[in-house]
């Protein structure tokens, strides 16, 4: 069992699979970019993004902007002209590749809007300035895409959930410097409300109401009401902070009476942070159970979801990012909200360095840190 | 197929997180991406939607795309021959589903059919509890259950399914969830009897096995907005558990955790002194979460 952070071997892992990823995930063939942003913002959590070498961080930012939907040439592809705007998850429906985005090939040729989180998160994590992002486009399709009880679908009749309200949440604030205003076309009570109905009775949150309690939904709700600037709105938020504590086994578990799991390191420590209450997480047994499942190989890293399984993307990346929280030497702070370091949601504020941006330190604590409940 | 020429995939100069697909699968879907930009709806582009989904259950569109078929194919045919359409997409998305039982795109695609379909609640109900027998914590399809009690009914046996669940195994915390979700569209969960009731049940459970947290929640879940002092059979249970000897660890803590809550309540000074204490043992006992039992400490 490894004791240390293997900081040099993830880096490998994720800079290999940045080029190329084995078989097993073709079923993510849909939502590549996803894959991409695992890589990337791990990359940057350990404080290694400079191992991505100039020629191959300028090709992922034009691979993302061709992702990009632009309006058909012809104009009749069929799809609203709301629905024109945002990112696919790859070139799987044959659009060109083709610089600053691509025409969108087919009625079924359009954005999805988690691709479109992840599209901007990884932008800004490589100091692109987002200005060839089409913003009024992606901001109408992101509203579009909001349904009457308040919560987001993926895509236009798409599937609907936490996860996308969350997203939204996150574009429009990428966008929009940081935060959601109050007028960005997404109605934030109607969103606020949705979380907040979506409240489990043991004080977690569920991808809809009336769903189970789940560490990956309770993230996603409570990072969208801090974006949002709702997150006071929460009744009774020691509730919450306690299905979060009780969550801890050593690694953090996703549901009660589960398995511990590297993933929740991030969507329950980030909800802890979300919080206010990021110093009620056990650090030392939280490191241990991650550093425990890093993968053993003379070459490459990369973490697993338990101790001796194989490794893979997304368990890398949050494991990493549950590290930081951890408080773990050498990785790069988080801005737990938005799923990025620190230094690259100061991007999203118009600030080159973290330092130059005083805000941003104030409005990460969106709570005084005191706990106790608003109002 | 030898009418259409295939589109291939175009990752430009620099291709980034390129996919080592397995043999068989670039071919499929060269010809899919072709299908779709055509638009042609017919029974080879059908089957050619399932080859996809058969590479990749993951394909959104693929399933976006099989909708739409079925809806071109059967705009001009008879009620019958439409719903016997649909009544196959079922079965095609039941085979599928029992392969791809954590992938969101087939269930998804399975409430559509049933959605156009509109039949009674009986034989899903039927489908989604034969999953749970094998996956008894899956995600979605208790989701979907939710799905299907909320729109087509069938509530009045969903109170025997869940205890059955609870009964073959009470860590079973989606099942919890269940109940309580079935309490809060079939009952009263303002009424004190229904949650004395509801306590009563849960301290069955807990009283088998003290250590496990899903009844605990539950119990708090249902009393809380009512008040501990309303329901004092709650503080009854807690002190028992501690005076005896059958609870130790975690149902230890569990009933001291609860208690703190109880004793803090009411804002007696006595009651909140013996909160605090309880406080400090918890900082022992539940060392993992010593920092947490300090700041509880300091709310009383």
């Amino acid at each position: 069992m490894a004791t240390q952070l293997e900081r040099d071997k993830h880096a490998r892992y994720l800079l290999h699979c940045l080029r190329e990823v084995p078989q097993p995930y073709a079923a993510l063939d849909t939502s590549r970019l996803s894959l991409a942003y695992f890589c990337v913002a791990g990359l940057d959590v350990l404080a290694h993004l400079g191992k991505i070498d100039a020629p191959l961080r300028a090709g992922i930012v034009e691979w993302i902007y061709s992702l990009q939907v632009l309006p058909p040439s012809d104009g009749c592809a069929g799809l609203p002209a709301d629905r024109l705007g945002g990112f696919r998850g790859s070139g799987y429906l044959g659009a060109a590749h083709s610089s600053g985005g691509a025409p969108s090939s087919s009625p079924y040729d359009g954005a999805h809007l988690a691709m479109t989180y992840t599209a901007l998160a990884v932008l800004l994590t490589l100091g692109d300035d987002l200005s060839r992002v089409d913003g009024p486009r992606v901001l109408a399709f992101v509203s579009s895409l909001q349904d009457e009880a308040g919560c987001f679908s993926a895509y236009p009749g798409g599937e609907r959930d936490m996860r996308f309200l969350f997203c939204a949440a996150a574009v429009v604030a990428m966008l929009r410097g940081g935060a959601v205003p109050p007028s960005s076309g997404i109605d934030v009570e109607r969103a606020t409300r949705y979380v907040l109905e979506s409240r489990g009775f043991d004080g977690g949150f569920g991808l809809g109401p009336g769903q189970e309690s789940h560490g990956g939904s309770t993230f996603t709700g409570l990072a969208a009401l801090a974006l949002m600037g709702t997150l006071r709105r929460l009744p009774q938020p020691q509730r919450t902070v306690r299905w979060c504590v009780e969550r801890q086994v050593g690694g953090f578990q996703g549901r009660p009476n589960k398995d511990e799991d590297t993933c929740y390191s991030f969507w329950i420590g980030g909800s802890l942070a979300l919080l206010g209450a990021a110093t009620l997480l056990q650090r030392a047994a939280l490191s241990a159970f991650c550093l425990s499942c890093q993968f053993a190989h003379p070459t490459f890293g990369g973490i697993a979801k338990h101790p001796d399984t194989r490794p893979d993307l997304l368990h890398t990346h949050y494991a990493l990012c549950g590290l930081s929280l951890a408080g773990a030497a050498g990785l790069a702070p988080l801005e737990p909200r938005l799923g990025i370091t620190a230094r690259a949601a100061a991007r999203a504020r118009g600030c080159e360095a973290e330092g130059e941006c005083q805000t941003c330190e104030e409005e990460t604590t969106v709570w005084d840190g005191s706990l106790r409940e608003p109002g | 197929f030898s009418d259409l020429e295939p589109l291939p995939q175009d990752d430009g100069p620099v291709p980034v997180v390129r996919i080592a697909y397995p043999d068989g699968f670039e071919e499929v879907m060269s010809y899919f991406r072709r299908v779709v930009v055509t638009g042609e709806c017919s029974q080879r582009t059908l089957q050619l939607s399932a080859e996809v989904i058969a590479h990749n259950a993951a394909n959104y569109t693929a399933w976006q795309y099989r909708r739409r078929c079925l809806e071109a194919m059967h705009s001009g045919s008879s009620n019958a021959a439409r719903e016997q359409a649909w009544r196959e997409e079922l079965a095609f998305c039941t085979a599928r589903g029992r392969e791809n039982l954590k992938n969101y795109q087939v269930w998804f695609h399975r409430r559509s059919c049933l959605a156009r379909l509109g039949s009674g609640p009986e034989a899903e109900l039927e489908f989604v509890a034969e999953i749970l027998r094998d996956d008894s914590k899956n995600y979605h399809a208790w989701g979907h259950r939710q799905w299907v009690l909320s729109s087509c009914g069938g509530w009045e046996g969903e109170a025997a399914f869940v205890e059955g669940l609870l009964e073959e195994d009470a860590r079973n915390n989606s099942a919890w969830n269940q109940r309580y979700f079935l309490l809060q569209h079939t009952a009263d969960l303002s009424s004190l009897s229904v949650a004395e009731g509801e306590v009563d049940f849960a301290a069955r459970f807990i009283a088998a096995a003290p250590g496990n947290p899903s009844p605990w929640n539950y119990l708090r879940g249902v009393v809380e907005p009512l008040g501990y002092s309303a329901v004092p059979r709650v503080r009854l249970l807690c002190e028992g558990l501690l005076a005896g000897d059958a609870a130790s660890g975690a149902g230890r803590v569990a009933a001291m955790s609860l208690l703190v809550d109880v004793l803090d309540e009411g804002g007696d000074p006595a009651e909140q002194e013996r909160a605090r204490s309880l406080c400090d043992s918890l900082e022992d006992l539940d060392s993992l979460r010593e920092a947490y039992w300090q700041w509880r400490r300091s709310r009383v």
